[in-house]
């Protein structure tokens, strides 16, 4: 059941970045003496827009979606090596922890980072005339969610560490024996003082 | 005692767990100085015989202009993220070098979190350098020529990620290494044979098909 939810909550996270790749992370709307324009910055590039349709600003874009499909594709990974755990074989299991952990972990370096330019953004002000507006855009919204959810399969693909197999069936341990020596065939000597009426009969 | 095989084994795996520690101490160490670094730089020349130097690290960016250093208002602290890796990946390896004297569910999960420090180091490092690719692309058009550079930051970013990821990886406990401690039961152990067949023999045994009674 676990294992159905880390699988499912993985490939979720997938498809929410996925999904925040493809949404603006913030647009900022200018307007002065009649003149709009507006910036808007998503996961591959800024694009520009004077009036209407938003074109690509640079001819070098900056692409910090790369990372995130990467991160992507190990997440989708992970989950097919979470699916499948029970038939793979033995040595799968702690590459498959370590990978359910990693991409996410990934995901999230990228995202905050991101987040980082985002926030800077967002706050910005320094206009002297007209009106700015901005809004954050959902797509950051968006990878913030694919972040939480595929750490949170990624923690419930992590399972307690089993103790060393244990055994089938009873197992004996013998116990510190301080007195090695065995009785001698004939018995141990009782000494003379003490008495043996008691325990004899008659 | 232990036979020389095993010994030979435990002496090795806690070499390695020392190495990956070292890595994981050294990744940290090196992309904080990293991150106050200048990651490129690029030289505005607008063709009028003045030209202005702009520098970004990961604390902001600033603008030289005839020896006027403008710093940026309004930096953006993309080392927020790279140091709190770093401080993870620290952690990590304080608690790797700890592992004999802590329990198996700590050190299972200490070695998950150390690659998991070193691939948020990754996430962000790799993203600055997005940045920094196409930056450095950026040659200018018209009058404006750009001439920029890769600075040492992003070296040193990049030697962080290989050694935290390096010592992430000599850190784990890959199946067919055995965890660090775990104490041989004393004395002897007795395994219990499999019995295929539960019954037991009736007390007055089993009747002998052909017998008297039948």
């Amino acid at each position: 059941m676990r294992r159905v939810v880390s699988a499912i909550a993985l490939l979720a996270g997938a498809v929410l970045a996925v999904m925040g790749l493809a949404r603006p992370l913030f647009e900022q709307t200018r307007m002065d003496s009649g003149y709009r324009n507006a910036i808007r910055l998503t996961m591959w590039g800024s694009e520009y827009s004077s009036s209407g349709g938003f074109s690509q600003s640079s001819p070098n874009p900056i692409l910090f979606g790369v990372p995130v499909v990467v991160a992507v594709v190990l997440l989708v990974v992970a989950t097919g090596l979470v699916v499948a755990g029970p038939r793979l074989p033995a040595w799968t299991v702690a590459p498959t922890r370590v990978l359910a952990v990693a991409a996410p972990a990934l995901l999230i370096g990228s995202v905050w980072t991101v987040g980082q330019l985002v926030l800077v953004a967002a706050g910005e002000d320094d206009i002297t005339r007209g009106s700015m507006d901005t809004t954050v855009g959902d797509g950051i919204w968006t990878l913030v969610a694919a972040c939480a959810v595929a750490l949170a399969g990624g923690l419930l693909a992590q399972r307690r560490v089993v103790a060393a197999p244990e055994p089938e069936g009873a197992v004996v341990y013998q116990l510190p024996d301080d007195d090695d020596t065995d009785t001698p065939p004939m018995g141990v000597q009782i000494h003379p003082s003490v008495s043996t009426e008691e325990s004899s009969p008659g | 005692m232990e036979q020389p095989g095993g010994d030979g084994v435990a002496a090795k795996r806690r070499v390695r767990r020392v190495v990956g520690a070292v890595g994981l101490l050294a990744g940290a160490v090196v992309a904080v100085v990293g991150s106050t670094l200048p990651q490129y730089r690029q030289v505005y020349d607008f063709g009028a015989g003045q030209a202005t130097t702009f520098r970004m690290t990961l604390w902001g960016t600033d603008l030289v202009s005839g020896g006027v250093v403008n710093g940026d208002s309004t930096p953006v602290l993309y080392g927020v993220p790279v140091v709190v890796a770093a401080v993870l990946l620290v952690v990590a390896a304080c608690l790797v070098l700890a592992a004999p004297r802590l329990p198996d569910r700590v050190i299972a999960a200490t070695s998950v979190g150390a690659l998991g420090a070193a691939a948020l180091l990754l996430g962000s490092v790799w993203t600055v350098g997005q940045l920094v690719l196409a930056s450095v692309a950026d040659h200018g058009e018209g009058t404006l020529v750009i001439t920029a550079t890769v600075e040492g930051g992003v070296w040193a970013l990049v030697l962080a990620c290989v050694l935290a990821v390096a010592g992430g990886l000599l850190v784990q406990d890959w199946p067919g290494v055995e965890p660090p401690s775990r104490p041989e039961p004393v004395g002897a152990v007795v395994y219990q044979l499999p019995d295929e067949d539960d019954t037991d023999t009736p007390p007055l045994g089993f009747p002998i098909p052909g017998s008297a009674d039948s």
